[in-house]
């Protein structure tokens, strides 16, 4: 076989991740606002404040929303900066599990690995199976189980196919539902703006409501801060598809960076507004859902159930790009065999150039999980435990897991990145463009002390399940360690020993 | 202290930082003797001043860090554009 020559000379984009040792297999068609676009759907403000808005208002009432909020965008935002830092230095598709890796070996990068992993697919069941709970009554189906996993399903499904036939089509979409969120909350505040009555402004301070009687009410307003940081989740998946990103050294650290800026200041409008439409703030917190039920008492429900549709596309949109960013993920780490099976999973469609068989990996996984979850469910009725559990009680669980799942993730390699520059091993040579110079160690610092407290925070009473369930995971990752990867996983692996080969392999896809 | 008489106006007897004002009130007393709805008013206006602060920290610290960032994506762009023209003019 003739070996094909380079057709081009590589630009700088793929100069870069040849020195990683990496083809460009994957089509890098994706620019900086589709970049922003996918994060800021992750994070998608409609979705996470709308579905989890109880959670806070019942924890601790209008203040969780006036204080909580603003006071969880200040540390996620130190947060978004040093995990942007690290994806300008190192611009691969691994991003969090090839960071870890590099700065403190195989070991370190496979449980970040695993960590974002269970976070990630923990948000993609999280979100598709909450947009499945809301879309199958709009559609006049009854709320079963079955009617809900039929349509989880074909949510999934859609995704799945969407993300197979390609990243431009995925980017327009991602594209579309940045303005779609920006609209859905403008329409949302400027309906309740001019047609609602609302209360003063300071009562946005209302500082004695909760619901939670078994604690103190700085404990129980604590706990309402899952609401605005499970909302701040995911946006790792700028650094994840940067390998599809044009100038990607600098385009991607803005989209980590800007899409928890922007989702801060537009989630704190469409909170305040909201909080300050309550009429009735205790039947409000007692509502199924005290979102979607403000808006019907504040502007009627035809427009309640209006918004309840826009929440549920946005749901759509946020899943949509969830599974992107986990099947990036899921390639880069098989790339470098850190899979099992992971030839299979390292795979990227000729026609399409997007890692195919990790796409539907992903969405396999994301539906197991809710299976899991009612399978618990029904056999702790079946075998009749003292307190059986119930699915209300489990599903706030998975979202405590795919928030500590993807924190520690984030927290592990700006840790290893600390201990690397006290070592001297990391000088700022190494830093990317989008570098905060001097103020790099304190804003990492702060960081992992903000991450540390969540960690802590989200396992504490009444979080106690999800702190079992995540331990659980945690022993069984440790024992998978010590089974299937000690030793055996190298960490990245360049795929090529020259740069010529890389250009070959390159030119190998594209014919 | 003051104390709840029934069929009368609450009359202030004590002095309370966060009363300023007196006017008949039918709400309990707290444990330091001030009404409760006094008290709750009180802590929404610092809540509010708080709230302000803190919004205003966001800002300010989104503002410092992106600025901070964009100075360096600047100083490579330059440095960059630099080694272009030194190697255009070779």
């Amino acid at each position: 076989m003739n070996d094909p020559a380079p057709s081009s000379k590589p630009d700088a984009d793929r100069q870069t991740l040849h020195q990683f040792g990496y083809a460009q297999q994957l089509l890098r068609d994706m620019g900086g606002f589709s970049n922003f676009a996918i994060s800021f759907s992750i994070i998608s403000i409609l979705t996470g404040a709308v579905t989890l808005y109880g959670v806070g208002l019942n924890a601790g009432g209008p203040v969780v929303m006036s204080i909580g909020w603003p006071l969880v965008t200040f540390f996620v935002l130190f947060v978004a900066a040093a995990l942007a830092e690290l994806a300008s230095a190192i611009p691969t598709s691994g991003a969090l599990y090839h960071w870890a890796s590099l700065l403190g070996g195989p070991s370190w990068g496979w449980f970040t690995a695993w960590l974002n992993l269970v976070g990630l697919v923990a948000t993609i069941a999280g979100i598709d199976f909450g947009c499945a709970q809301f879309i199958t009554p709009l559609l006049g189906l009854e709320g079963t189980n079955a009617n809900f996993f039929i349509v989880f399903g074909a949510i999934l499904l859609s995704h799945a196919i969407l993300n197979h036939i390609g990243i431009r089509v995925v980017a327009r979409l991602n594209d579309f539902s940045a303005i779609y969120h920006v609209i859905g909350v403008l329409v949302v505040v400027g309906a309740l703006a001019f047609f609602a009555p609302k209360q003063p402004v300071p009562w946005l301070f209302t500082k004695t409501f909760t619901t939670v009687t078994d604690f103190p009410y700085w404990f129980a307003f604590l706990g309402g801060l899952l609401q605005a940081q499970w909302t701040y989740t995911g946006y790792d998946a700028s650094a994840h598809t940067i390998e599809e990103t044009k100038n990607a050294r600098i385009s991607a650290p803005w989209g980590i960076y800007l899409s928890v800026a922007v989702s801060g200041v537009f989630g704190f409008i469409m909170l305040a507004f909201v909080t300050l439409a309550i009429k009735d703030l205790g039947a409000a917190a007692s509502a199924s859902n005290p979102f979607i039920y403000i808006l019907e008492q504040a502007l009627g429900s035809g427009f309640g159930r209006a918004v309840l549709w826009v929440v549920t596309i946005a749901m759509w949109f946020c899943g949509l790009s969830c599974v992107t960013s986990t099947s990036r993920m899921i390639f880069a780490f098989a790339r470098d065999n850190g899979m099992p099976r992971s030839a299979l999973w390292a795979g990227v469609s000729r026609k399409y150039r997007t890692p195919a068989a990790a796409v539907w990996l992903a969405v396999a996984l994301g539906f197991l999980l809710p299976s899991l979850v009612i399978g618990l469910v029904e056999l702790s009725k079946r075998w009749q435990f003292a307190k059986p559990y119930e699915f209300a009680q489990l599903y706030p669980a998975v979202v405590g897991i795919s928030t500590i799942g993807l924190y520690l993730s984030y927290g592990l390699p700006l840790w290893l990145k600390l201990r690397a520059i006290r070592q001297g091993v990391w000088s700022s040579r190494a830093n990317g463009p989008w570098s905060l110079g001097s103020w790099s160690v304190p804003v990492n610092v702060i960081a992992l002390s903000w991450i540390g407290f969540i960690t802590v925070l989200f396992v504490l009473p009444p979080n106690t399940l999800t702190g079992w369930i995540f331990g659980g995971a945690l022993a069984a990752l440790v024992v998978l360690y010590f089974v299937a990867a000690r030793g055996r996983f190298q960490g990245p692996i360049p795929q090529a020993k020259s740069q010529s080969e890389l250009l070959r392999m390159e030119a190998d896809l594209e014919r | 202290m003051g104390r709840m008489v029934k069929g009368r106006a609450f009359r202030v007897k004590f002095t309370c930082f966060l009363l300023r004002e007196r006017r008949p009130h039918k709400f309990s007393l707290n444990r330091r003797g001030c009404p409760s709805s006094y008290v709750e008013s009180r802590m929404e206006e610092y809540g509010l001043i708080i709230g302000a602060a803190l919004l205003i920290l966001v800002s300010l610290c989104a503002w410092a860090l992106g600025a901070k960032a964009n100075a360096g994506v600047q100083r490579f762009r330059s440095e960059h554009h630099e080694s272009f023209s030194r190697r255009a003019t070779r």
